[in-house]
């Protein structure tokens, strides 16, 4: 299957420093969220389109840190 | 893989790309993020979970040798099969099961650079499909934990010796006592901070950007700089084990160092020990 556009942002949430990784596997989109310093993945969304993957892996890993 | 000590023990995306339907080589996927290998993974690609796969489920411990045989087996993997390792988080949990693979005697087992992130990255196909499982025969060693793993009273007596470097791999906060798991994650100690001695050399200094372990030359600078070196007798650690083992790898078989063991009870075993010293702070 074909995968393709790779893309890691850093940003701050909730205090921390975290990577937002996005990639496309077909026709959905993926995002994970890691934590920077481990690097553990916290949350992770998939979705038809980028931001909707984006925006439910973030609203899941600002939850999980603000626990 | 350029001038490592062991030079067979990594291989580069490109050579799992041309090996993905040798019948001699078996890919195997292993995650922190357990969901990972659904969405999508290397053709061909057997996928291991860490948390049920890879460890007694009954008591803390690594996996049985009974347990592994099944698992081998039901993977295809026999045992002149090379079994190529990758993962999440720049091979976390792929060192995890190096680690366990090694402690079991299995002969060619390798990781490859860079991990899935690599992998991603470089915009390489991926399945969602799973292999059919397989029907090998496999039989592993008995368990040699000998040059491999370290446990509680041996670090209790190691860590007061001149000859000895202890190397804690988690995050600064984590070594400081500042916080007791790395944020999201659960807090499975009692107490925060570190074993008296230990210098705090992250897991992660050990990659580059792209998740590939640095040069020979940097990962050298890393360790001896904080005085951790060939001739003394290293034991890394983390939270689980998991983190200290990818550090382990570095040292053994990226740097060749003779003497170097993984404490898998780690942080979650001595931060909560009754009585056991602790320091806070750097």
């Amino acid at each position: 299957m074909d995968q393709r556009n790779y893309q890691e942002v850093e940003q701050e949430l909730k205090g921390q420093s975290i990577r937002v990784i996005t990639y496309q596997i077909g026709q959905r989109y993926h995002c994970h969220i890691e934590i920077k310093d481990p690097g553990a993945v916290i949350a992770r969304g998939s979705a038809a389109t980028l931001s909707e993957a984006r925006s439910a892996a973030l609203k899941k890993a600002e939850a999980r840190l603000s626990k | 893989m350029s001038n490592y000590a062991d030079p067979t023990a990594l291989v580069p995306t490109q050579w799992v790309a041309d090996h993905s339907n040798d019948a001699n080589v078996c890919i195997v996927e292993v995650d922190v993020d357990t969901a990972a290998y659904e969405e999508g993974h290397i053709p061909g690609a057997v996928g291991w979970n860490w948390k049920t796969e890879l460890c007694d489920t009954l008591q803390r411990d690594v996996i049985k040798k009974e347990d592994l045989e099944a698992l081998m087996s039901r993977s295809g993997i026999s045992n002149d099969t090379t079994v190529v390792l990758y993962g999440d988080n720049n091979n976390w949990f792929a060192a995890w099961a190096f680690w366990q693979l090694k402690m079991y005697g299995h002969k060619d087992v390798r990781i490859m650079n860079g991990g899935r992130k690599k992998w991603l990255a470089e915009g390489r196909d991926l399945i969602q499909d799973t292999p059919p499982a397989g029907t090998s025969l496999y039989s592993a060693s008995d368990i040699d934990a000998s040059s491999y793993r370290v446990f509680l009273p041996d670090v209790m007596d190691v860590h007061k010796s001149a000859g000895s470097a202890l190397v804690d791999v988690r995050s600064g906060d984590e070594f400081t006592g500042k916080i007791l798991a790395p944020p999201g994650l659960p807090e499975t100690c009692q107490r925060g901070g570190h074993i008296p001695g230990a210098k705090n050399i992250g897991w992660g200094l050990a990659c580059n950007e792209d998740g590939t372990f640095k040069s020979v030359d940097e990962l050298e600078q890393i360790y001896g700089s904080s005085g951790v070196t060939k001739d003394k007798e290293v034991i890394t650690y983390c939270r689980i084990g998991e983190r200290s083992s990818h550090s382990w790898f570095v040292l053994k078989h990226l740097l060749g160092y003779p003497n170097v063991r993984n404490y898998d009870g780690s942080w979650t075993e001595w931060g909560n020990l009754v009585g056991a010293p602790v320091e806070r702070g750097e």
